[in-house]
């Protein structure tokens, strides 16, 4: 077989341009199912905390203005969360106040509310995410009308170790969260996870053998029920009579 | 028919990629941390392989020697990228647990190492039974791992509970070794050691 | 600053290309036989990862990242599943590249290298190192600490293992796992002893 420069160059050519076709279509075909899959997944996660419910409403939360807006998908804040959560309009953290070692976090944020089929609201559903040991945790935490209970709690992406850090996903753990308490009565944030210490309502026992995914579940929910996450649009909530919301 | 034979089941026991080719390993120990992730990365590399050797196979005698090697990462990356896809649509979960792996079947040995000493050389139907042969003796490598160490390091398989956690009232305690890095490596290293002892065995019978 | 070390730390000790992720076992086993080789395979792949990961960075970030092409105009179009074909032609390039210029001013090394150079193309460390990168969303600056960091990890863990097979050599080993049963054992432990780094947060 001569090997000339023009038949190395159609060869080459013919080769490229027949794969790319042939990739391309089965994306273009398939692109549709994945999409639906990531938005039924996550759809699926945000349930399982939500419990029984007639009616879900989202929230747009601006984390620097505190104003609200309702919405009627969430698909655009997922599909550009890189971009939200590290482009220019990013809110940057301090080292002081990163407890959850991501640098900088988006400034509006979807906020899940359900309500029953009176048009009370019955549970709020919230977007948390940080760093574990291996990778970055993304789940949602299901809270009570009275904004300190937990209804439960679901981490749908990270790849921690399996079997040890990866049981935040086993359900008997998850189970461990149901009414348990963020806030005291006077509203100081005080639930910890750690380490064998399931004593009382404020006290979520962590995952033997994980103690840096069990300090990252942790940092987790001392930050976004603090000051640079929900805990101002918490404030406001209670004070919101249920109708207006 | 005996040459399709032997093309088919040749590297399924007697020229297994990963314990005697030593091909293929990288991926054998990460993904092995569960019987299922096992199973469907063993059936997209077999996929991969026996397409990409049944296509390579067809084009070898147009392929110029000095772009050989890219036209075969070509061929081989287009069809990873296509078996990604389709996990994507229809396995999302196990896709999102195999995460940077399914890519990574594009370095993975076993398919240049095949492309270039089988496809090259041998008509196409012959190579997609060599692609097919080695990918099942692959993935039967791969799920003989991941069983033992699903099943040792969770109680479980596919899953399903076999042996009865502490944590649910019975009397396993999970061994969690199993489902660290290193127990992969010994695993294979106990493997190893089998096919070897057999191997000598039967060359000992052999010469009596 | 503090967060370029830590990235350092954490790609050459706790997450350890080679003997946490598995990535880049057949040359890892292959190789490791003789100190030599081993160095001068460690040096080749720090280079080519150096060169590779913040390269394919600037591909990801201007041309396969969600969003990226939104900034010329083609809004919608996400081009990112072809961005495994172009990764792999970078390294390849780049691979071409470092033999042809080890050909020219370092003979001995290539020699030594052989057949090993070209092999780093399909070395899983080198593309799992840019996965990764895009996985992770680093910058640039990241991407070549983390090339660096990891380029390095891989190496260290390489010559580590050649050591301790040299050292081998004199010992007794079971006939069945003479060879590559025994590697496998010893790049065990070594894998164990690395976990110790993951609980180290800088």
């Amino acid at each position: 077989m001569k090997e000339t420069k023009s038949r190395i160059f159609i060869v080459s050519l013919a080769v490229a341009l027949f794969f790319s076709l042939v990739v391309s279509s089965t994306v273009a075909i398939l692109k549709e199912k994945q999409d639906r899959n990531i938005k039924e997944d996550r759809l699926k996660h945000i349930l399982t905390v939500a419990g029984d419910f007639k009616k879900m409403k989202i929230l747009l939360l601006d984390l620097k203005t505190d104003e609200y807006r309702q919405i009627d998908n969430d698909v655009d804040f997922y599909n550009r969360f890189r971009t939200l959560s590290t482009g220019k309009d990013a809110i940057k953290l301090t080292k002081d106040n990163d407890l959850i070692g991501v640098g900088s976090i988006p400034s509006r944020i979807p906020v899940y509310l359900f309500y029953d089929d009176g048009g009370r609201l019955v549970r709020v559903v919230f977007f948390i995410y940080g760093n574990g040991l291996w990778s970055t945790m993304y789940g949602f935490i299901g809270v009570e009308k009275d904004l300190k209970t937990i209804y439960g709690i679901t981490f749908y992406d990270q790849k921690e170790t399996p079997g040890l850090g990866g049981e935040v996903d086993n359900p008997n753990w998850k189970m461990k969260w149901k009414g348990k308490k963020i806030f005291k009565d006077d509203g100081e944030l005080a639930l910890k996870v750690g380490k064998n210490i399931d004593n009382d309502i404020y006290t979520v026992d962590g995952l033997s053998g994980a103690t840096m995914t069990t300090k990252g579940v942790d940092n987790i929910i001392k930050f976004w029920f603090g000051e640079n996450g929900y805990g101002r649009f918490l404030k406001k909530l209670s004070e919101v009579k249920d109708g207006d919301l | 028919m005996g040459i399709y034979r032997d093309t088919l089941v040749g590297p399924i026991f007697i020229n297994n990629p990963i314990t005697i080719q030593v091909l293929g390993i990288c991926s054998s120990l990460a993904v092995t941390t569960q019987l299922k992730t096992s199973l469907v990365m063993g059936l997209s590399v077999t996929f991969v392989v026996a397409m990409s050797n049944l296509i390579i196979s067809f084009m070898r005698n147009q392929i110029p020697s000095s772009v050989r090697i890219i036209i075969e990462m070509t061929v081989i990356a287009s069809f990873v990228i296509i078996i990604d896809q389709f996990l994507k649509a229809f396995l999302f979960e196990i896709s999102k647990q195999l995460s940077v792996f399914v890519g990574l079947i594009i370095t993975n040995c076993i398919l240049m190492g095949r492309a270039e000493a089988f496809a090259l050389k041998n008509p196409p139907f012959l190579s997609f039974l060599d692609g097919l042969g080695n990918g099942i003796g692959y993935t039967m490598i791969l799920v003989f791992v991941g069983a033992i160490r699903e099943l040792f390091g969770t109680g479980k398989l596919f899953g399903y509970e076999i042996l009865t956690n502490v944590s649910n009232g019975g009397w396993y305690i999970p061994n969690g070794m199993f489902l660290l890095a290193p127990s992969g490596f010994f695993i294979i290293a106990t493997i190893i050691w089998f096919v070897k002892e057999r191997e000598m065995a039967i060359k000992k019978r052999g010469k009596r | 600053m503090e967060a370029y070390l830590n990235l350092f730390i954490k790609s050459i000790f706790i997450e350890n290309l080679a003997l946490s992720f598995f990535l880049g076992m057949c040359t890892f086993l292959a190789v490791s036989k003789n100190m030599e080789t081993a160095k001068g395979l460690g040096i080749a792949v720090i280079f080519v990862q150096t060169i590779t990961v913040p390269l394919n960075n600037i591909l990801y970030r201007f041309i396969f990242k969600q969003g990226a092409l939104a900034n010329y105009g083609f809004g919608d179009i996400d081009i990112g599943f072809i961005s495994l074909v172009v990764y792999i032609g970078v390294i390849a390039g780049t691979v071409q590249i470092l033999e042809m210029v080890l050909d020219r001013y370092f003979p001995k090394l290539y020699n030594a290298l052989g057949i090993f150079l070209p092999l780093i193309t399909v070395n899983c460390a080198i593309l799992g190192g840019t996965l990764f990168m895009a996985q992770r969303d680093y910058s640039f600056s990241e991407s070549v600490i983390f090339g660096f960091g990891s380029g390095i990890g891989w190496g260290l863990a390489i010559v580590g293992l050649a050591g301790i097979r040299e050292k081998m050599k004199y010992s007794d080993v079971p006939r069945g796992l003479e060879g590559l049963g025994i590697v496998f054992i010893a790049a065990g432990i070594m894998a164990v002893a690395f976990m110790i780094f993951s609980g180290i947060q800088l």
